[in-house]
């Protein structure tokens, strides 16, 4: 594994039973994604709601557990932590939740916020926690007379810089964001990426960021992953995908967003139908059934990733020079693709605890 | 407006309590009515510790059947014991058993119901069928069979009103927690590192606590008529003593010959704190959370 790898995410799925109409039936979640985010890197997860983008963030989390495959944290293994273990790992890795206004505590205020994770990831002393907290606050842009406040006498804004601030306190390595700026008015919304790319230069943390917002994705991203219905499709570095978007789906997605510039009409790449349900999902791609470009084998078999374009990777054989250059045979693809070797089970991580 | 601005505009400590008050505690004026009522009975029941009229536990103390006067404001029953006094003597009966069991079912039953929403698995199925059993069974009459069985005696009244009593806390708890489980603060409160007790007692607990307050307020009112309702039928308390639901028993073949006064003061005395513990939690509702 090459040592700027922070994290790797490997074969993880996730499934959920429900019960439906009296029996049990299985929704797949996530259906076995590979995942990688280097050093201070930031790697944009995009996908509609429904995709499991953010199932996939809580799974790394482990706030759920992944019904298989695991997570490497700079070469640990994530899964199959006991409480203590996994409670250290949290120091490394911190996730900002959605919505700032139930991520924060009603009943504490901002200084109790942001003192717990100093009292409990860092032991630190009162006074080094005092200094360490003004720290934190100034460096998310707030003052110290916000110290005292409670999550409500704060905007959205404002507890969202919070939230960041709490994530910070531990100086982690990757921060999960999970849609940080989903919640937050349009005017917010710049200055909290704005924060989040600054707060990344001074300390080189690493980003996961799920969201739906191109925009942001187009700013803010080194590398994109797009997800549909728990799969990825396509990933590739922030200008290729944009500049190239080969993978139908992208290609909807892309073009359905609004752009800036006024009276340029751009020409639509139209989808039909709505997503399948995530339970009982078709064979093959799970985009078929809506996608105009489908061919018969779509239909049967699962699209594998296929380089189109160094560090570039699509599912979708028909794009990507057809199923015969995709077999199985083959992968990642050629000599670029993803270059870290298959590990085994977690189980047998040498870095996993026995 | 929080404490600290608060004590910087208050010059003294008196002004700062009476600001804190008015800020903090302000409720709607029927549970400001409810409070004031039940500190009156409470300042009752522990005067009547050192001070009552006439000996409570004395006979002849006046004429039998004595009219309420000047002399005995609530008169005197058959064996000219005073009522004033006796009703006195009994505040600190029900009002100490009606704090003392709501106290013991809120802790018992919010720890309990806690602990079943937040782990779930067969903590909560163990504790939920526990709580389904005794809910299958009317409360007074589980009360009764429960008294009955253990005996007479104060400490056996507290706790058996006290359990019977949990059920309904730990429902509330356990909903309350596990409604708020799913909620972001709790899984960031997981990722900075609480252990799962300290996320129970620091995140969880704090944040349902307010509809459990507002229930055992209520339920208070409850309680007292419960208490009431065992010292009539003669189950608990041991016979002939102060307590309220006792004395009505005692004054009851009374009202038809006209010697009303014997039954109807303990009577008003247990409708008084009784409503006050619901206005109270009336008002605790009605306020909701201001944050």
């Amino acid at each position: 594994m090459s040592s700027d790898v922070l994290l790797d995410v490997q074969d993880l799925r996730k499934e959920f039973h429900v019960r439906n109409a009296g029996r049990t039936a299985r929704l797949t979640a996530i259906d076995g994604i590979d995942l990688e985010v280097r050093r201070g890197e930031t790697v944009a997860l995009v996908g509609e709601s429904g995709s499991g983008k953010s199932t996939v963030a809580r799974c790394i989390a482990r706030l759920v557990e992944p019904t298989s495959g695991g997570a490497w944290l700079g070469g640990r293994a994530l899964g199959g932590l006991r409480r203590r273990k996994l409670s250290r790992l949290y120091g490394k890795l911190q996730m900002v939740f959605q919505d700032p206004n139930s991520s924060l505590n009603p009943r504490m205020t901002v200084r109790a916020i942001l003192d717990e994770p100093l009292v409990l990831h860092l032991r630190m002393s009162r006074a080094d926690r005092e200094t360490r907290v003004r720290e934190l606050l100034e460096a998310v842009g707030l003052a110290a007379e916000h110290l005292d406040r409670w999550p409500h006498q704060l905007s959205g804004g404002q507890r969202q810089r919070v939230g960041i601030a709490r994530a910070l306190a531990v100086d982690p390595e990757l921060i999960l964001l999970d849609e940080p700026t989903a919640s937050l008015d349009v005017s917010v919304r710049g200055q909290v990426i704005e924060l989040l790319q600054q707060v990344q230069q001074e300390r080189g943390i690493a980003y996961l960021f799920i969201t739906h917002d191109l925009q942001v994705v187009q700013r803010i991203a080194h590398r994109v992953v797009v997800m549909y219905l728990g799969t990825i499709v396509e990933q590739g570095q922030t200008e290729q995908v944009f500049a190239h978007p080969t993978h139908p789906y992208t290609k909807a997605l892309l073009t359905a967003a609004p752009t800036a510039e006024y009276g340029v009409r751009r020409e639509r790449f139209r989808l039909s139908g709505e997503p399948p349900s995530p339970i009982d999902l078709p064979a093959g791609c799970r985009l078929a059934g809506r996608c105009p470009i489908a061919e018969e084998r779509c239909r049967t078999d699962a699209p594998p990733l296929t380089v189109v374009e160094r560090h570039h990777l699509v599912a979708c054989p028909p794009m990507s020079g057809g199923w015969r250059r995709a077999a199985p045979a083959a992968p990642a693809g050629g000599p670029d693709a993803q270059t870290t070797p298959r590990l085994p089970h977690v189980a047998q991580e040498p870095g996993a605890p026995s | 407006m929080n404490v600290r601005t608060i004590a910087v505009g208050s010059p003294s400590l008196v002004a700062f309590l009476r600001t804190l008050c008015r800020h903090r505690f302000r409720g709607t004026p029927t549970m400001r009515l409810g409070l004031v009522v039940v500190g009156i009975l409470t300042l009752v029941a522990v005067v009547s510790l050192f001070w009552t009229p006439y000996d409570p536990a004395a006979t002849k103390v006046g004429p039998v059947y004595d009219a309420p006067s000047a002399s005995h404001w609530f008169g005197t029953d058959r064996v000219g014991a005073d009522i004033f006094s006796l009703t006195m003597a009994g505040t600190r009966i029900d009002v100490g058993i009606t704090i003392a069991a709501v106290g013991i079912a809120f802790v018992v039953g919010t720890t309990l119901g806690a602990l079943a929403g937040f782990y779930g698995g067969w903590v909560d199925a163990v504790v939920s069928r526990l709580t389904e059993i005794m809910q299958a069974f009317p409360t007074l009459l589980l009360a009764m069979l429960i008294v009955a069985a253990v005996g007479p005696g104060v400490w056996n009244v507290i706790i058996v009103v006290a359990i019977v009593g949990i059920p309904d806390y730990l429902r509330l708890a356990r909903a309350e927690i596990l409604s708020k489980k799913t909620w972001q603060f709790t899984e960031a409160g997981r990722m900075v590192g609480n252990s799962p007790v300290r996320l129970l007692r620091r995140h969880l607990v704090p944040n349902s606590v307010l509809p459990l307050v507002a229930y055992s307020s209520i339920n208070a009112s409850w309680v007292t008529a419960l208490v009431a309702s065992l010292g009539f039928v003669g189950l608990g308390i041991e016979p002939g003593s102060a307590e309220w639901g006792a004395m009505i028993a005692r004054g009851e073949d009374s009202i038809v010959s006209g010697e009303w006064w014997i039954a109807f003061f303990p009577g008003l005395a247990i409708f008084v704190l009784a409503a006050a513990f619901y206005l109270i939690g009336d008002g605790i509702t009605q306020k909701g959370d201001g944050r």
